[in-house]
Parts: C-alpha cells; structure tokens; sequence
C-alpha cells in the first residue's frame, strides 16, 4: 500500500482515460438501451 | 446534400468516420501545402453541408462574406505602408460591412425591419423558421474582423486565398470556436504539421476523450438541475432552489462549452494542427477578472484586441483620461462587456449581462488598488494564504452563477424569479 501513491501518479493519465472510457460506454448504452441516443442535451453556445 | 448525409458534429458516428478519413489524407498529403489546402476546404465544405441546420446557400453567405474581408485584407496588405487615411478607411469598411452581415443575422429586430414582410410569409409556412440564421456566424465574423484589423496594422502581410478560405471554414472549429488567429493557422497549414503522429494521435485522442466524457457524462447527470431544465414555474422557486439552479446552470455551461473546446482541439490535433485553448480551470481563480481570462479565452483576447484596446487608446489621448488610468481601464472594461451582452443578443438582460460583469471587473480593479495600499503585515499575509484564494474562488463562482440569471431569463422572468425568492 506505501507504494500506492507513486504508482497512481505515475500512471494518472491511464486511469484517468480509463475511467473517463467505461463512464462514456456506460453512458452510452444506457441512452440506446432507453432509446434516447438521439437526444443529447444541445449546447447552448453554439446559437450564439 | 439531403438523405444520408446528415449529421451533427461530435456526437454522431458518421462525424468522427469522416473526420478520421480527413486526418488520415490530410497527413497522406504531407509534402504539398497546396494538396493539403484543398483537401480541407473540400473537407471543410461537405462537412459544413452536413450539419441539420447549414445548406448550400449557408455556405455560400460564408464565402461571400470570407471573400468581401479578404479583399479588404489584400488591398491593406499590397499598396501604400503605414497607417494611412485611405488604408483607415479601408480597414473601417471592410469591418463594418462584416460586423453588418452579422448583426443582421443575429439580430430578429433588424431582420423585421429589412424585410418584415417575406419573414412573415416565412412563419406563415414554418412557425419556427420566422428568422433567418445562419450557424457559427459570430465565430467566422470575428475571424474576419480579426484578419482584416491586423492586415491594417500591418502584423498581417499577404494573406493566401486558400489559407484564408480554409481559415474561416475550418471545420473543428466552424461552430463553437476557438477563435483561433489567421498567422497562427496559415502557418501551420504551410509546414507538415506541429508534431509526429503518434504525438498527435496521442494528444488528440485525449482530448476528445475528456471531451466526450463532459459531454456525454457530465452533462446529463448535470443538466436536470439546470434552472431552465426544470418543469416547475419560476413563481415555485425558493432561494435555495434557484441558488442550485444556477449553481447546475454554471456547471453545465462549462462542461459543456469546454467539451466542444476539448473536441474542436483534439479533432484539429488529429491532423497535426494546434487550436489554441479556451478554457483553464476558470471557476477556481480568485476573482471575477481571472475568471474571465480563463473562460473563453478565445473570445476574451479576441475583445481585449478589438474593443477594449481600440477603446482605451481612443480615450487616452483626452485630456480628462490622461491622469485618470484606472478609471479608463475601468471605463474601458465596460464598454468591452457592454459589447459582449449585446453581441449575445439584443434582448435587455443580454445588456445587463454585460453591464454586471463590466461593474464586477472593475470593482476587481479598485479592490486590488487598494489592497496594495494596505501596510498591515497579517493582511498581506491573509492575501497571499490559500484561504484567501478559495474565498475569492468561492465568491467568484457565486457572482458567475448568480449572472447567470440575467444571462437566461428575461427581464419578465427574472422579475417572476425575483419576487418568488424574496418572498
């Protein structure tokens, strides 16, 4: 466990994509699994 | 351009396999500049053509308004040097016929009274299509403007017609900014390419990840919290739901808005060009003035280089100023958001919008005025702490959200908003 720390920082981009990757998949098969792939919120910026 | 090939960009399947295709015969075409130009406005062109809300005549008005600053941009950068009466008067017509084009497109009052009538006829067959918009025109207007002032300044010489053409309808970057710089760009067009592909490849595919995981993750989680997200009537609010609500509203904003940022840069990075950023960690900076050079950095340079300066150099040379320089800078950064609230719109909360964040940065600049002024030994040290730090970040936050509501509601719905939390 005393070497825990280094190792997360050393390797802080890879878990960080990773984590980010799974949540985007989860997500991402939740909305085609309610059908709502379509309906991603719309940026409001872009009218601007 | 119907049928098929139809698309949003970022979020569709089809986007990202065109954009691949295009990196990849982008970066085939390493050693001809002129190979790599054409491919991308040819890229550039069918993409825009398929984005849901942008046709033929879209792009069209696009070349034609690219074409109107180029040739102003041409006639400044050949002929006489220096800053002279006629190159002025060049460098003020070309910037008012494109800030034209786009106030009419922005503007629905303008557009009423040009052409009331044909709009009426429009509304009459498509109810939601009363007013004519044309996407990303405020992003490529201010390319424009930018190209045709510093051709007149002289730090543009020559622009290229191609460089210039695939400068306004670059493709990552058409509909949400950043508002990158023409030298910058050009630059990059004409070499190879800013590093090696597996760089790039490396670097691009980060940032598209963050992106699509604010985007796709963030967002939806955030959004129904949002104040304008819920179905209750504003009357029902309590302070502490609109406090929340605009909190939401904050947060939203900024994964959302850096999202598209994140996907426009890695998007750009995947052919080896560099975008410049347009966000850092804006919402933890110590007051309002950072947090606005940190938010849409992009936009921010682009008002500080064309409305601020021009502004505070004009009033410099009066008398009245001359002595007075905090209070032209602050006179200044009023114009400067003034004219960021009625660029968003031409609605009264837009202007207030503006008029609150012009007053908070300079009441920024007095503040730090006179915190210099302070000789109490444990006060500068309470300026320096970390604490100091996450009370201004804390506040800073608070009066961004709390601007927010000017920025979404308008003046009938802030009223309702107002009345429902004071009572």
């Amino acid at each position: 466990m005393d070497r825990l720390p280094p190792a997360l920082l050393r390797n802080k981009k890879v878990i960080m994509l990773t984590f980010e990757i799974f949540w985007i998949v989860v997500f991402l098969l939740d909305a085609a699994g309610r059908g709502t792939g379509a309906e991603v919120v719309q940026f409001v910026y872009v009218n601007f | 351009m119907s049928g098929t090939w139809s698309f949003d960009f970022y979020y569709s399947i089809q986007f990202w396999a065109a954009l691949a295709v295009v990196a990849v015969l982008f970066r085939l075409l390493g050693s001809s500049a002129l190979a790599r130009g054409v491919l991308l406005l040819a890229a550039s062109s069918a993409l825009l053509l398929a984005l849901p809300r942008f046709g033929p005549v879209d792009l069209l008005l696009v070349w034609l308004i690219s074409g109107v600053a180029f040739a102003a941009a041409r006639l400044l950068g050949r002929g006489e040097a220096g800053l002279t009466p006629r190159r002025r008067w060049l460098a003020v017509g070309g910037v008012l016929a494109v800030l034209a084009f786009l106030c009419f497109f922005k503007y629905h009052a303008l557009q009423d009274l040009l052409m009331g009538g044909r709009l009426a006829a429009r509304a009459a067959a498509a109810p939601h299509a009363r007013y004519l918009a044309l996407l990303g025109v405020s992003y490529f207007t201010f390319k424009a403007v930018h190209v045709i002032v510093e051709s007149y300044k002289g730090t543009i010489r020559d622009v290229g017609g191609l460089a210039f053409l695939n400068y306004m309808t670059f493709f990552p970057a058409f509909i949400s900014g950043p508002i990158h710089r023409y030298p910058d760009f050009a630059a990059q067009l004409a070499a190879r390419g800013s590093g090696t592909l597996g760089a790039d490849l490396a670097a691009g595919g980060e940032r598209i990840v963050h992106g699509l995981f604010k985007k796709f993750v963030l967002v939806p989680i955030i959004f129904p919290y949002v104040l304008t997200a819920q179905t209750r009537p504003l009357s029902a609010f309590t302070l502490v739901d609109a406090g929340l609500g605009l909190y939401a509203y904050a947060l939203y904003f900024y994964f959302d808005f850096s999202a598209y940022s994140d996907l426009a840069i890695g998007g750009a990075r995947l052919m080896g060009l560099t975008l410049p950023e347009n966000f850092n960690q804006p919402f933890l900076q110590k007051n309002i003035r950072d947090l606005w050079s940190n938010w849409h950095m992009s936009l921010t340079g682009w008002l500080i280089d064309y409305v601020y300066w021009p502004v505070v150099r004009k009033l410099r040379n009066l008398e009245f100023f001359r002595p007075r320089p905090l209070l032209l800078s602050v006179v200044g950064m009023n114009v400067t958001f003034l004219g960021c609230g009625i660029w968003h719109g031409e609605a009264a909360n837009f202007i207030l919008w503006g008029a609150y964040h012009g007053l908070g940065i300079s009441l920024v600049n007095l503040y730090q005025r006179q915190k210099k002024r302070i000789r109490n030994a444990r006060l500068q040290r309470y300026f320096q702490s970390s604490a100091s730090r996450a009370l201004g970040a804390f506040w800073t936050f608070n009066f961004f959200a709390a601007g927010l509501a000017l920025f979404v509601l308008d003046l009938d719905q802030l009223r309702t908003l107002l009345s429902a939390v004071l009572r």
